[in-house]
């Protein structure tokens, strides 16, 4: 049976793997639209450090790690600087947000790049539309299934 | 009588590939007839099986944030999706004409 396929025998109708894992990067993607909002609007802020949202690597070592068949997804971060997702309160991993030290900081203490946040804006809110999507049309197949094609 | 049902494929090359030993099959028996039926269902369904993880997986890779094309999870998804709603309009006729069969005075 394809890993990507199995139903978690404990799990209700919409705990397939491929759901989840699209319910967690739909979280990651719009926490990740929220940090743009944030550094974008702290561009002229000094002493600011842009923040930055890594929820792929999270998600992917959470699918091949054990979480993803027992039931609960566990967040596992590799690096020390990476703050743990903080639980929401429905129980489920939040993507964690983690200062971006990419960008060299500018005489302000500022580290803002608005090139690169509005690159990163349109990619995400493309994989977001995209995702939010394929989301509707695996529920719409659900809904086939229950009403049985009427 | 031999029946026939299509394929659950949207590839033209299932269509042929899945119709032809049921046509075949007419003159071989009601035996054969129901054994290639059989077969003809669950290699669509089989089908439907593989569109539907091949779909899946495209879904994690991109929620992954693996460089996947975008045009291509979309496509794969709505083909998993027609071929899933084909065959449940399948489905659905089959048990109609197996309800028709009951109601036959005999």
């Amino acid at each position: 049976v394809d890993q990507s396929t199995k139903v978690n025998p404990a799990g209700g109708l919409f705990d397939d793997v491929p759901s989840r894992a699209l319910r967690f990067a739909l979280n990651g993607l719009s926490r990740r639209l929220q940090t743009i909002s944030n550094n974008v609007a702290n561009v002229d802020t000094p002493g600011f450090t842009a923040q930055k949202v890594n929820f792929e690597d999270t998600l992917q070592s959470a699918l091949a790690g054990p979480g993803f068949q027992m039931g609960g997804l566990t967040l596992l971060h590799d690096a020390t600087n990476h703050l743990p997702g903080l639980a929401d309160d429905t129980g489920q991993p939040t993507p964690a947000v983690v200062a971006n030290l990419e960008n060299a900081h500018r005489n302000d203490g500022n580290n803002v790049n608005i090139d690169k946040e509005m690159t990163s804006l349109s990619e995400t809110g493309l994989t977001y539309s995209a995702a939010g999507q394929l989301m509707t049309i695996r529920l719409g197949q659900l809904r086939t299934a229950i009403r049985e094609g009427h | 009588v031999p029946i026939s049902v299509p394929p659950l494929a949207l590839a033209p090359s299932h269509v042929t590939s899945g119709l032809k030993p049921t046509e075949g099959a007419s003159d071989s028996g009601p035996a054969a007839a129901a054994q290639t039926f059989g077969s003809v269902l669950q290699q669509a369904m089989g089908n439907l099986q593989q569109v539907q993880s091949a779909a899946d997986q495209s879904m994690v890779q991109l929620a992954t944030g693996q460089s996947v094309d975008l045009h291509d999870v979309m496509i794969k998804t709505e083909q998993a999706n027609l071929t899933f709603q084909l065959a449940v309009q399948v489905r659905n006729k089959l048990l109609d004409a197996y309800q028709e069969i009951m109601r036959m005075q005999m």
